[in-house]
């Protein structure tokens, strides 16, 4: 059994197993939904989601543990994640493959050789982390500052030896050191500008270039869509996502990329195969070489998926692990061991003091201009309505991971990733859109909570989204306000009876009610020519046959009182006939001015009830710009965003 | 180099080595991990709150609550007459003491327009505190327009400097999430508290204004700017809210200042005919008391202001004013 | 390169690690909140759910066996919605005098399509219970004991317990146990104090067919006017007659009650015939193919319902007029 197959099982395995649990994260209990699937085992085993919230909440939360399996085994192992389980690499591996077929033997070392762009991946990941770390450094001043002294030494004492740590995983020596002070040095000055305010928060946008998010987002949101214009369906009506095309042609991009060099993502930009190339330079077992006597014949090099040239000084931390120089190697002088190799290892990626430098502090800096545009305090976006159970936004920006798990679950296809509407930041991150689902958001359902991995939309229970038994007195949960827009709504602005809304309201009761309201047609006041208690033949009229019988229109003396009113039941273009039991007591005699009336029903909303549920937007029928439209504010989440005391 | 044997014993020992550091390097991150596991993860989605704060109480510990009015037109002759009936400043202000004075600064409105405090008011009642010994006096006010404007315009922001008295303008990072105890609609929400670190006294200094919803705008109308966040939701229920206000603030006394009222057109006003002369200078350690007789100078009763009644039942104070058996002075 | 042994065995080990992945992850797929799907599935309850008060969370819980779990919550109606839960069935219960139904699904842990559902109708007194009880028996009813009118059938467990009629109907017939255990902890937690109901021993038992005793309770054999009637059935020389009693207020009422019943009798048809037993205020009528005998005793309207044959009538019926002559009024 050659190691090289049982890698290519091993990343064919789990790039099934992630399409699998893709697939099956559709609502639902059949053996081929969500049932109890593990559908977030792979964003759990990724470091660089575990890390990541960790610097921007300090906390791990729940299934995040393991990740630490794959850190064990990354420092025990090195990068096998890149080159036996991720889904992302496996696909870039194959496609890489098939750009290679056929080429000769020197091209193919010639582009798999390091490039000094590599680094590149490390920049990425100092600067999400640094963006990620600002709570951190918020928390840390604080301390520092509103303290005594012991405390400020203290602290100081630890951030140094962070920034030892940080500056040591990248340069050597003297550099080290001076990468350090600077950082002391911009720490100190961060806390006389910004204290402990608002301006230097974290934010956590790791999921955008981490490939296990990115690749779910792109599957989830992208691939499976396509995938229902097919007859075997994986969802029973066609799913739609905004701004999908941007994720599919980013997907398209990073696999097409590996034409031009094999797992050019994995080797350039990718942040977790930077993490994990961190964590693994120091393996306890790596590729060596055994002996000297190698003659550089390069063979090893054809087929290296890392780009960490094994015939030269092996760059470990570039190294995925996928043993092709093992296998080809006809003089069997590369294994995989515990003795350094003969040629020597380069453990470190060689960045320069400028380099870490510029990328930690654009991170720090990016969060405060973020913050100017003032988009989660005063100017916030009413058009961003977050799911049930979303944290409040600072809170939420801090945990989002922008996987679309919650979208690819929802199953009224409602959550949708975000474009600018919820800020730089806030791209796609979830946010709802009663338009383009097929439903609004259903009463009992919870799924998008359920299937969050970082809790950024947290686990609600159903009581506490109904506000039943312990929550009943915060009442249920709500995500917005339904406000009716009397310009274009059908009863008030253009005189045609529809309760679609009130009648769709799932609450009990309901949050949208009516008020009677009877409104003279246009052309409705007409002269009578003759009539008899139940019938008036009017002069000069136009009426539309049959079309004041509905049920809706009602003919009265003008001016008359409200008993006056009599329900029409018939009509012709000049004549009208009421309800048998409603006659004209005395009828109407010739010239009397009767008015024809519809009876309206004008929706209004109860701000004390309504949870934004949306489904009322859904069903309105002015089907362009909905007369009853759905935003954020009376929010659950965000007490400034409340209506009411 | 290939490796003859004795290689290999320097080998194994650095596999040792690697091993060592590759182990604490895992019982490192383990540790970590553990240490910041959350299984419940987040258990509420609202803005977190961080540590609740109560303002404290400035009242006075003598029993008894005082009121003095003075009848006049001057008002610094009026605010000494008023002290020298309660007992002189020092009654109140001791030596050392930091004086905090929450001033009515709400608009960017001329002085003679009376709908801020009277800067000429201020001026004396903190040139009094600094006789009696105070070691700092501090002014503040969350008003509604722009803090910078409406203290420039008003000339509060004049009177502070020629007085050698600090100002303190709101900033965001002054403001922290309080909770009134009896209270159910200031809950978890922010109030102007830095200016209150390290105060001893409090004395709140405000004009007799009509006020179009809730009738009066006086002493205890006053408090609400020291309210932040999106505090004009309260103008739902605005009676309560002024009653909670009186719970959350015990001043050591407030100047309610009657010499120019605006009768009608208030909060704002906005033209000299909105004024009229009623010549009267209230100061009381009683917030209630002095509410209740400041809206006889507006041609109306207590029983016009809900909240006194409201306030009067929560214990804040007393509308029957004459139970304080006030000291009335007359000038010329 | 030919494979070394150790990469060999290295390699089957990885292929084991892989596997044991595989299987734990289908196992997991087992282990779900069944609750949190089919609550979100199905349509919301009727608004007389959500006056649900925060005391009455679903004590019908209460009377679950181990390993049993909750699927969706319960739903309460009255007699004006009734009909949204039972459709056409409501009627029977209404006439009965039916107050209120609470009605939950609970399932098996793990194993959502092993699913039952327990309704609890109160019906406001045991008469009431009994008659929807006794009307509703199912043709291949086996009788239980845990209480002491109760039945099951293949699927479901029916009982009565004090003025509460239950219903113990499951989705599989696998699940006979968990009904009965539900059936025996509702016994234990609504004890009842034994009302008079003693018609039932009125019938005589020569020949009583088991579990055959019900109470109708409006609209009796089609005629609007007679109610509140206790039936048996009869196993005679291969032939099943229905004997029949109802105890009115008076003696008067009984007899004119028999007297209309026999009025309503001819009326459709029927057609007077002589008697050979000595039951006073007694009638034969014979009415399309079959006997009817109406008798009073007492304050009882009694008989016997569409025999086939005379004699065994007028046997049935003198047994029974037996049995009824100095019962208690």
């Amino acid at each position: 059994m050659r190691i090289v197959t049982v890698r290519r099982i091993s990343q064919t395995f789990f790039l099934l197993l992630f399409v699998w649990l893709c697939i099956v994260s559709s609502f639902g209990m059949e053996w081929w939904q969500l049932r109890g699937w593990p559908v977030n085992w792979f964003l759990q085993l990724d470091p660089l989601v575990a890390l990541g919230t960790m610097l921007t909440t300090g906390t791990l939360y729940g299934g995040l543990l393991w990740a630490l399996v794959t850190i064990i085994l990354t420092i025990l192992l090195g990068r096998f994640f890149c080159g036996w389980v991720c889904p992302f690499g496996a696909l870039h591996h194959l496609v890489g493959f098939l750009g290679k077929w056929g080429k000769s033997a020197s091209y193919k070392v010639a582009i798999n050789q390091y490039h000094r762009h590599h680094s590149i991946k490390y920049d990425v990941l100092l600067f999400l982390l640094a963006a990620a770390a600002g709570t951190l450094l918020a928390e840390s001043i604080r301390i520092a500052f509103n303290n005594s002294l012991i405390h400020w030494i203290l602290i100081a004492a630890t951030v140094c030896l962070a920034a030892l740590a940080v500056a040591k995983s990248f340069s050597k020596g003297k550099r080290a050191a001076s990468i350090c002070l600077v950082l002391i040095g911009v720490w100190a000055v961060l806390g006389f500008f910004f204290g402990a305010g608002q301006m230097l928060g974290a934010s956590l946008q790791t999921g955008l270039l981490d490939p296990i998010p990115l690749v779910h987002r792109s599957v989830n949101l992208a691939l499976l869509s396509l995938a229902d214009a097919n007859p075997q369906k994986l969802s029973s009506s066609q799913r739609y996502y905004e701004g999908a095309w941007v994720i599919g042609a980013i997907f398209l991009g990073a696999i097409l990329l590996n034409l031009k060099r094999p797992r050019f993502y994995c080797r350039f930009l990718c942040p977790l195969g930077a993490l994990l190339g961190l964590l693994g330079r120091f393996s306890l077992w790596k590729i060596t070489k055994k002996t000297d006597d190698c003659r550089h014949c390069k063979l090893c090099e054809a087929n290296c998926e890392g780009g960490c040239e094994p015939a030269a000084a092996i760059r470990t931390n570039e190294c995925v692990l996928c043993m092709n120089c093992l296998q080809e190697c006809k003089h069997d002088f590369i294994t995989f061991g515990a003795l350094p190799s003969s040629s020597g290892e380069i453990a470190s990626p060689e960045l320069s003091r400028r380099e870490v430098m510029t990328t930690l502090l654009s991170g720090v800096a990016l969060l405060p201009m973020l913050n100017l545009s003032g988009s989660t305090v005063r100017n916030y976006n009413p058009a961003v309505i977050r799911p049930p159970g979303a944290l409040a936004e600072a809170d939420f920006l801090r945990r989002c991971l922008k996987c679309g798990q919650c979208m690819r679950i929802c199953p009224t296809n409602i959550i949708q990733p975000a474009g600018m509407e919820a800020g730089v930041e806030g791209l796609w991150t979830p946010i709802l859109n009663f338009r383009i689902g097929t439903s609004g958001c259903q009463l009992n359902c919870v799924a998008c909570s359920f299937v969050c991995p970082t809790a950024a939309i947290r686990p609600l229970s159903l009581d506490e989204k109904r506000g039943r038994n312990d929550f009943a007195a915060r009442g249920p949960l709500r995500i917005g306000t339904a406000f009716v827009d009397t310009g274009r709504c059908l009863p008030w602005a253009m005189d045609k009876p529809c309760i679609v809304c009130q009648e769709n309201c799932p609450v009990s009761p309901k949050a949208i009610f009516v008020r009677e309201f009877f409104s003279t047609i246009r052309g409705g006041v007409l002269e009578v020519r003759k009539a008899d208690a139940l019938t008036v033949e009017f002069r000069n009229a136009a009426l539309p046959p049959d079309q004041l019988a509905t049920g809706d229109y009602y003919l009265r003396r003008i001016e008359a009182g409200e008993r006056e009113r009599k329900l029409i039941v018939g009509n012709t273009a000049s004549l009208a006939t009421v309800r048998p039991d409603q006659p004209f007591s005395p009828p109407p005699g010739p010239s009397a001015r009767l008015e024809i009336q519809v009876r309206l029903q004008r929706p209004q909303v109860d701000v004390k009830r309504c949870i934004g549920c949306g489904i009322c937007e859904h069903e309105c029928p002015v089907s362009g710009m909905r007369a009853v439209r759905v935003t954020a504010e009376n929010e659950s989440r965000s007490r400034n965003h409340s209506l009411l005391l | 180099m290939n490796h003859p044997e004795e290689d290999r014993a320097i080998d194994r020992r650095q596999f040792l080595k690697r091993s060592v550091k590759a182990g604490i390097a895992i019982a490192g991150a383990s540790l970590f991990g553990y240490a910041l596991y959350d299984p419940t993860g987040p258990v509420s989605s609202e803005d977190r709150v961080p540590g609740l704060v109560q303002l404290p109480s400035f009242s006075p510990s003598e029993d008894g609550q005082r009121m003095a009015i003075v009848t006049g037109a001057d008002r610094v002759a009026s605010i000494n007459l008023a002290f020298k009936a309660l007992g002189g400043i020092e009654t109140f202000v001791k030596q050392g003491d930091r004086v905090l004075i929450k001033v009515n600064a709400a608009f960017a409105s001329p002085a003679f327009l009376c709908a801020t405090t009277n800067p000429e008011l201020l001026a004396e009642v903190g040139r009094l505190c600094f006789k009696a010994g105070a070691s700092s006096v501090i002014v503040t006010d969350n008003p509604i327009n722009n803090p910078e404007s409406c203290f420039a315009l008003s000339g509060l922001g004049e009177a502070v400097r020629s007085i050698g008295a600090s100002l303190m303008l709101p900033r965001d990072a002054f403001f922290k999430p309080t909770t009134v105890s009896g209270g159910t609609l200031i809950k978890n929400w922010p109030v102007l508290y830095t200016p209150f670190e390290g105060v001893d006294k409090l004395i709140g200094i405000a004009p007799v204004k009509d006020h179009h919803r809730s009738g009066a705008s006086m002493s205890m109308k006053n408090w609400y700017g020291l309210i932040g966040g999106r505090r004009n939701i309260f103008h739902q229920n605005i009676n309560d809210f002024i009653k909670e206000l009186g719970l959350m603030v015990r001043p050591t006394l407030v100047v309610l200042d009657g010499t120019m009222t605006m009768m009608t057109n208030g909060p704002t006003g906005g033209s000299l005919s909105d004024l009229k002369a009623t010549n009267t200078m209230i100061v009381s350690t009683d917030q209630v008391a002095a509410d209740a007789f400041g809206v006889t100078l507006l041609g109306k009763t207590a029983l016009d202001l809900p909240y006194l009644q409201k306030a009067e039942a929560a214990g804040v104070g007393t509308a029957y004013y004459e139970s304080l058996h006030p000291i009335r002075v007359q000038t010329g | 390169m030919k494979p070394g042994k150790l990469e060999s065995y290295i390699g089957l080990l990885i292929l084991l690690v892989l596997s044991v992945v595989a299987v734990g992850i289908l196992m997991k797929q087992f282990y779900y909140d069944a609750g949190m799907f089919a609550v979100a599935l199905t349509k919301d309850v009727s608004p007389a759910q959500t006056t649900d008060t925060a005391g009455s969370a679903s004590d019908l819980q209460n009377y679950l066996p181990a390993g049993m779990t909750v699927l969706t919550p319960v739903e309460t109606f009255g007699p004006d919605n009734l009909s949204e839960k039972i459709d056409g069935k409501a009627e029977l219960y209404l006439s009965a005098g039916f107050l209120g139904l609470r009605c939950q699904r609970f399932a098996e842990a793990g194993k959502p399509d092993l699913w039952l559902e327990v309704f609890v109708y109160d019906m406001g007194s045991m008469r009431n219970a009994f008659s929807v009880f006794s009307t509703q028996r199912r043709a291949d009813a086996q009788d239980d004991d845990f209480t002491q009118f109760a039945y099951r059938t293949t699927n479901a467990v029916f009982f009565l317990q004090g003025k509460y009629y239950v219903e113990v109907i499951a989705a599989s017939d696998r699940m006979v146990e968990a009904m009965l255990a539900i059936g025996q902890n509702f016994v234990r937690e609504n004890p009842y104090s034994t009302e008079a109901m003693n018609e039932v021993a009125l019938f005589p038992e020569a020949s009583l067919i088991p579990g055959s005793v019900a109470l109708l309770a409006e609209n009796v054999f089609g005629f609007s006017s007679l109610n509140n009637t206790f039936v048996a059935h009869y196993g005679l020389s291969e032939n099943e007659l229905t004997a029949f009693l109802s105890r009115r207020q008076t003696a008067q009422e009984a007899k004119d009650l028999a007297w209309a019943y026999h009025q309503f009798l001819v009326e459709n048809g029927g057609v007077d015939v002589a008697m050979n037993v000595t039951i006073p205020d007694a009638r034969l009528v014979k009415i399309f193919d079959t006997f009817e005998l109406i008798f009073v005793q007492g304050n009882f309207l009694a008989g016997v319902h569409e025999a086939e044959t005379k004699d065994l009538a007028e046997q049935l019926a003198s047994d029974l007029n037996n049995a009824l002559t100095g019962a208690e009024r």
